[in-house]
């Protein structure tokens, strides 16, 4: 039952940098360790956010609000970390 | 944004000498700095950058590309060079596999903004397969170029 269960929630980029490289990297390794599907929108843009790739087509800078989207099992999960990656500015100093 | 608004026209590089994920750094960094993109005197520290930045995590993204890149006091504005490496260089990727497409990037360090256009845009043209087959079986700067624009001009 809890799979059909869709959890979603606005989360904002707040590093300085945006959602360059290494933010979308932590991004996608957190989401693959969930194995329903997790989505990040900006907009009419959607990223499987399993895909370094397609969260790199996001272009995501400071200020921008983003909507992340899982399903599956324990998708609160997977939606807890990758807000915590996005309150905590990705752990990572800004030349990075 | 456009890939040939980024990308140093004499920075594109057909065939990188056979090497390591250090060595394709460096030749890639050599022609920004041979097409006048940087200065000689920052060339070396372009290198020991985007190296270091290599050392938190590979930007090896998988489907045999890197973007390897930095952000560097030394340009006022987005630039890129473009190799290919036809036996494959180890870039200690993701998914294991070996990197044919290098596209390297040095962007200002007050202009976030450009350098994350900059990747979207390369992004976005990677997950088309034609974009990646043509551009790996280009030969030439010329060959490269031109498929550059026909990417930018979505005729591909």
């Amino acid at each position: 039952m809890s799979d059909a269960v869709i959890h979603r929630r606005t989360v904002t980029v707040i590093n300085d940098q945006g959602l360059h490289f290494r933010p979308c990297q932590l991004i996608a390794l957190a989401a693959q360790q969930h194995p329903g599907t997790v989505v990040l929108r900006r907009g009419t843009t959607q990223a499987d956010a399993k895909s370094l790739l397609e969260l790199l087509t996001l272009a995501a800078e400071r200020g921008t609000d983003l909507e992340l989207e899982a399903t599956g099992p324990e998708a609160n999960v997977v939606v807890d970390k990758v807000c915590e990656l996005f309150s905590n500015g990705f752990h990572v100093p800004p030349s990075s | 944004m456009k890939l040939c608004d980024f990308v140093v026209p004499g920075a594109i590089v057909p065939e990188l000498p056979a090497g390591n994920k250090e060595t394709a750094i460096r030749a890639m960094v050599a022609s920004l700095q041979k097409a006048g993109s940087i200065k000689a005197e920052d060339e070396e520290n372009i290198v020991a950058a985007i190296l270091k930045r290599e050392e938190l995590g590979s930007t090896g993204i998988g489907r045999g590309v890197a973007v390897p890149h930095t952000k560097h006091g030394s340009t006022d504005k987005l630039i890129a060079a473009i190799a290919l490496a036809k036996e494959g260089v180890d870039f200690a990727s993701l998914d294991g596999e070996p990197v044919y497409i290098v596209f390297l990037l040095v962007s200002p360090p007050d202009r976030p903004g450009d350098h994350l256009r900059g990747l979207e845009n390369i992004s976005r043209h990677l997950r088309n397969d034609h974009f990646c087959k043509f551009l790996r079986q280009s030969k030439t700067s010329e060959d490269i170029w031109e498929l550059l624009t026909e990417a930018d001009n979505n005729e591909l």
